[in-house]
């Protein structure tokens, strides 16, 4: 048996002489070296957003080594989105008039609403399955591919990653890569940017359901993982994303409204879709400290996040689990995350005003500020295995854009606060 | 008053989050020693493994990817969901 590998300067005998000795072990129970346990992680999330949205979903994750260090693992992800989401109009002093995505049928907001289109609904199902091998005693390769279906977003790609140990397994070097080719088909095709959004009702034709238009994804990320005591660990990461194709949101518009010097300022003269520019480039680093406090963990991250749409966000998230036993444990987790607005994000449009190049009134591309407070509590049922409940509450504040509101505008919420409340039971064991 | 608090707050908030993760790291450097294999005790366990929590960071990320401009650095990239 070869035991000599070499993880940077010095030999790793030792490992393998561990490695060696386990699998001696290992070797007396001849059930459990017939058959590799596989380690199963589930969790079902329920999301809800008050008079909004309201999101279930499911995944299922397992993994298990069927080779010597060689592992295969996959999921499941299930999830049913429904309710009410924010369409972009202004909320008006008067009744506003919508027509749905389909075209084939309407809906009103009142007086001083912010425009919810009520009609939302959709189901996803996306899977993912990788393989590890080791290459030599220090390096690991994974591969893998994963897809995502929707009524309206088809999601296919493929990822791989290298990484490699050095100096006693003490630092870690990784490298990934990860592509998606997307294909967006919104219900009643893909809009025209800019262009009013209809006013009467059609019935669905052929025409609809052909309509698509693609995106691709690439990430490339390069990170490091350094032991920094018996008790602590570093994370660096740094990532790049780049996105191009079709990025519009098919189902946002913008309102025109008339202009301050006109007669009838700040009323809603006609709604539009949105444009977004047809690529985006990201940068990211990422940092996590994780820290075992006797036999409680604390785990900090910091993240910064740069795109050329002139985001610029920052995000920190703090995770405490305090052990009552070795058999429960209570997880507070608080995370603050600020972002600044996207260069093309407006409010609303002003009538007889250039159109520019591109324009959205998503708030999520607003300079917008979230904060996440939530508690987990955990429980070992037994042999290893886990249950866990979680409740978190999620609020976007701060919203805000470049354009105050003035004559009809004044008085109304332009930026209205987005509040959600998260449960999750989660579940993980070997078998 | 209340935007001058905000600002306030937001510098703050940004000086902190610049200086705690350089702290930690080069505060930790300062104790960066190597580790044997038979010290990995605390390091073994699955509580102190790297996304110990893999499904349920997954699931926040995703959250979080489908109500923010910007998303990933972890280990979960854009792109595979028309949710944003």
């Amino acid at each position: 048996m070869q035991l000599r590998g070499i993880c940077g300067r010095r030999s790793c005998t030792r490992l393998g002489l561990a490695a060696a000795t386990l699998a001696l072990l290992g070797s007396g129970d001849a059930e459990a070296a017939d058959r590799a346990p596989v380690a199963v992680e589930t969790a079902v999330l329920g999301y809800s957003e008050p008079s909004r949205v309201q999101v279930l979903e499911g995944v299922i994750s397992a993994r298990s080594e069927i080779r010597e260090g060689r592992v295969l693992h996959g999921r499941l992800v299930f999830d049913v989105l429904t309710g009410a989401s924010a369409n972009g109009a202004v909320p008006s002093r008067s009744v506003q008039t919508f027509t749905r995505p389909s075209g084939e049928s309407r809906y009103q907001v009142a007086p001083g609403d912010t425009p919810l289109d009520d009609g939302f609904s959709d189901r996803r199902f996306a899977a993912d399955l990788g393989y590890d091998l080791p290459l030599d005693r220090c390096t690991q390769l994974s591969v893998g591919a994963q897809g995502s279906v929707e009524t309206d977003y088809l999601s296919l790609g493929i990822h791989a990653s290298l990484s490699r140990d050095f100096f006693e397994r003490n630092t870690t070097l990784g490298l990934g890569v990860s592509v998606n080719r997307d294909r967006v088909s919104p219900l009643g095709g893909i809009p025209t940017p800019f262009a009013p959004l209809p006013t009467t009702t059609r019935p669905r034709s052929e025409d609809d359901e052909g309509g698509g238009l693609n995106k691709t994804v690439i990430d490339l990320s390069a990170g490091i993982t350094q032991v920094l005591g018996r008790n602590t660990l570093l994370r660096v990461n740094y990532a790049f994303d780049h996105a191009s194709g079709y990025m519009t949101d098919p189902y946002n518009v913008i309102s025109v409204v008339a202009a301050p010097s006109s007669v009838a300022p700040g009323t809603v003269s006609d709604t539009l879709h949105e444009s977004r520019p047809d690529s985006r480039t990201q940068h990211a680093i990422y940092t996590e400290l994780k820290r075992a406090l006797g036999a409680n963990v604390a785990d900090l991250s910091y993240r910064y996040a740069a795109n050329d749409w002139g985001v610029h966000s920052q995000t920190v998230e703090l995770r405490y689990r305090q052990y009552f036993g070795p058999t429960f444990y209570l997880q507070p987790h608080g995370r603050y995350y600020h972002q600044t607005a996207a260069g093309f994000y407006s409010r609303f449009l002003i009538d007889a005003s250039p159109l520019p190049q591109n324009a959205s009134a998503d708030y999520r591309l607003a300079e917008m500020e979230t904060s996440t407070a939530g508690l987990e509590v955990g429980h070992e049922l037994s042999n290893g295995r886990w249950m866990s409940f979680a409740v978190e509450y999620y609020r976007q504040f701060g919203i805000g854009g470049p354009q105050a509101a003035f004559g009809a505008l004044e008085g109304l919420d332009l930026y209205p606060e987005v509040s959600a409340l998260t449960a999750r039971v989660g579940f993980s064991g070997e078998w | 008053m209340k935007d001058g608090l905000r600002r306030w707050f937001r510098l703050r908030s940004n000086l902190c989050l610049w200086v705690i993760p350089l702290a930690s790291l080069f505060g930790g450097c300062g104790h960066l020693a190597r580790v044997d294999p038979w010290e990995r005790d605390v390091l073994a366990r699955t509580d102190m493994t790297l996304d110990s929590e893999g499904v349920d960071l997954e699931l926040d990320d995703h959250l979080y990817f489908s109500r923010e401009a910007t998303a990933g650095g972890r280990s979960f990239g854009g792109g595979g969901c028309g949710c944003n």
